[in-house]
C-alpha cells in the first residue's frame, strides 16, 4: 500500500475510530476530500474496518447524523448555574470523583482588566444521583482564558450532545456535537472563542438521550486550555435529559 | 443534460409500491448482524410504515424516533448508493452505477439523513408508502446533483457527448476492478485467519458485538467479564487487526 504523505494514517485511522472531535472530524474529512490519496487510504482502511465489524460505516455515520440534527428541548432539566466564582467556588469542594491530576497542568493567565473576584474557580462538574451537578474545585480559570470542553460518557445507550450557547440568544458557539450512542468512554473536545459581545454569561449545554444521564457514569469536565481571547464572565451548565 | 431528470416528490407519489412486509423483509435482508436482522433482539428495528408510535415520534422529530429510523434504513441505503441506479435524461437512460468508496458513501449517507429529518422532509412523509423508498428518492436527487456537477467538468473535457437517445453509462466511479475483488478475498482471509487466532474470550466478544451486534452490557453478561473488559478488549481486537495486517503486508507500517 502506497503511503500517503499528505495526511498521516493516523489521523486517518482517528477518524475512522470515532476519536477526533466533531469539529476536527470535519476539517480532517474535508483535507481527505481534497487529497486523493488520503481518500484512497480512507476508503482501504475503511473497507478492512468494514471486514472487521460489518456495520462500522453505518455506525461512523449514526454519529454524525444524530449529532447533527435538529434537537428538541423536553423535560425533565436540571439548570444549575453559579454566578461569578471565586474564593467562594472552593466551598463546593465535594468528593473527587475523577483523579485529580486529570484536571492538572494548565497554564494560569490572568485578565489585567478584571480584579480576582472574576476568577471562576470551579469547571468540573458531575451528574449526581439525584440529577443534579455536583461541581468540584479543580482549577481556575480566569477570564481571558479560553476553555476546552472535554465531555465523556460510559452510560450504555447514551448519547450526549453538547452544545455552547451564549446569551439569551443562545448563540450557538459550536455546532453540536454527539458521543456515539452505546460507544466507549470518549472525550469530545469542543474549543470555541465567545464572541466579543459576550457580557454576561455562557452556558454549555449537555443533552443526554435516551432517559437522561447515567448518574454514575457521566460527567463533564470543562477544562481551560492555554490559548487565548475568550472572555468569560460567569458559566452555567445546563443538563437536559431527553426521555 | 441532467437538469430535467430530478425525481420529484411527485413521481415518488406514483411510484409502485411494495407491501409493508415485503419493505420489511427487504431491509432484513439487507441488515445482517448489527443492523438488525433478528440476530439480536436489542437491536431489533421498527419499520416507519409500520409503527404507529415511531411515526408520531419521528414527525415531532423526537430523538429516539429518529435514531431507531436511521438504524433501520441506514444499511439498506448504503446498499443502494453501492448498487447505483438508473434514470433516465432527455431521451437518454444513464446508468449511475454506484460508488465503492467507503468515504464517498458516508457523506452522502449523512447528507441524505441530513435531508430526510429536516422539519419540511419529515412532514412530507406520508406514512404510507414504504418510508425506504422515499429514502431512495432523496439519496436518487443527491447523487444527480453530484452528476450535474460533475458534468461540468466534463464537458470541458471532451468534444461530442453522448447524442440524444443513445443510452450510456455514466460512470462516476469504476467498478470493483478484478484486483479489487481479490484483494477483498485476501482481507476476507485475514479477517478469518486474525479472528481464529484471537483467544477464546476475546473472540466471544468479537462474535457478539462485530458480528452479532449485541449491546456491550449483554456480551459482558454472555461472556462473564465486566463491560469495562469487554470495552478493551474491542480496542484490543481493532488495534490488533491493524497490526495484523501490518504484519502480512496489507497495510504498510
Amino acid at each position: 500500500m502506497k503511503r500517503n504523505e499528505g495526511i498521516p494514517r493516523g489521523e486517518i485511522l482517528s477518524l475512522l475510530r470515532g476519536r477526533l472531535s466533531p469539529s476536527s472530524a470535519t476539517e480532517l474529512r474535508d483535507r481527505i476530500r481534497e487529497d486523493e490519496a488520503a481518500r484512497a487510504m480512507y476508503d482501504r482502511l475503511a473497507t478492512a474496518e468494514a471486514m472487521l465489524h460489518p456495520g462500522a460505516l453505518e455506525e461512523r455515520v449514526e454519529a454524525r447524523v444524530l449529532g447533527t440534527i435538529p434537537r428538541r428541548r423536553s423535560a425533565p432539566r436540571v439548570w444549575m448555574g453559579w454566578g461569578v466564582l471565586s474564593a467562594a467556588a472552593a466551598a463546593l469542594a465535594l468528593s473527587l470523583p475523577f483523579p485529580a491530576s486529570e484536571t492538572g497542568g494548565y497554564a494560569r493567565r490572568g485578565d489585567p482588566n478584571l480584579d480576582g473576584d472574576h476568577v471562576l474557580q470551579v469547571l468540573r462538574a458531575r451528574v449526581g444521583a439525584d440529577d443534579r451537578l455536583t461541581i468540584e474545585p479543580a482549577t481556575e480559570v480566569r477570564p481571558g482564558d479560553p476553555l476546552r470542553f472535554a465531555v465523556a460518557s460510559r452510560a450504555r445507550d447514551a448519547l450526549v450532545s453538547v452544545l455552547a450557547v451564549a446569551g439569551n440568544a443562545r448563540t450557538v458557539l459550536e455546532p453540536a456535537t454527539s458521543l456515539p450512542r452505546g460507544s466507549q468512554v470518549r472525550r469530545l473536545d469542543l474549543s470555541f472563542r465567545a464572541p466579543d459581545d459576550l457580557q454576561t454569561d455562557l452556558r454549555i449545554v449537555a443533552v443526554f438521550s435516551h432517559g437522561g444521564p447515567d448518574p454514575e457514569l457521566s460527567r463533564i469536565d470543562l477544562q481551560p486550555r492555554d490559548t487565548d481571547n475568550l472572555s468569560v464572565r460567569v458559566l452555567t451548565l445546563e443538563l437536559e435529559a431527553q426521555p | 443534460m441532467i437538469g430535467s431528470i430530478r425525481t420529484t416528490a411527485a413521481s415518488f407519489a406514483s411510484a409502485p409500491t411494495k407491501s409493508p412486509l415485503e419493505d420489511q423483509a427487504a431491509s432484513t435482508r439487507g441488515n445482517p448482524g448489527v443492523w438488525g436482522g433478528g440476530s439480536s433482539p436489542n437491536r431489533r428495528v421498527a419499520m416507519l410504515d409500520q409503527d404507529r408510535r415511531l411515526l408520531d415520534g419521528f414527525r415531532k422529530g423526537e430523538r429516539r424516533a429518529l435514531e431507531q429510523v436511521y438504524r433501520a434504513y441506514a444499511h439498506e441505503l448504503v446498499t443502494f448508493l453501492r448498487g447505483g441506479f438508473t434514470f433516465r435524461s432527455g431521451d437518454q437512460v444513464i446508468a449511475f452505477r454506484g460508488t465503492q468508496s467507503n468515504f464517498q458513501i458516508e457523506d452522502w449517507l449523512h447528507e441524505v439523513f441530513l435531508r430526510a429529518f429536516s422539519d419540511a422532509a419529515r412532514a412530507q412523509y406520508d406514512g404510507i408508502r414504504p418510508y425506504s423508498a422515499y429514502l431512495k428518492m432523496i439519496a436518487r436527487n443527491l447523487v444527480l446533483d453530484e452528476l450535474r456537477r460533475k458534468e461540468h467538468r466534463l464537458r470541458a473535457q471532451v468534444d461530442t457527448l453522448p447524442e440524444p437517445g443513445e443510452a450510456v453509462d455514466f460512470e462516476v466511479q469504476r467498478p470493483e476492478s478484478p484486483e479489487e475483488v481479490t484483494e477483498k478475498a485476501q482481507l476476507r482471509a485475514h479477517v478469518d485467519e486474525y479472528v481464529a487466532q484471537l483467544p477464546p474470550r476475546e473472540r466471544h466478544v468479537y462474535l457478539g458485538r462485530f458480528r452479532e451486534g449485541l449491546d456491550q452490557k449483554d456480551v459482558a453478561k454472555q461472556v462473564g467479564i465486566s463491560v469495562s473488559k469487554v470495552k478493551t478488549s474491542e480496542k484490543r481486537i481493532r488495534e490488533g487487526f491493524y497490526a495484523f495486517l501490518i504484519e502480512k503486508g496489507w497495510v504498510n507500517p
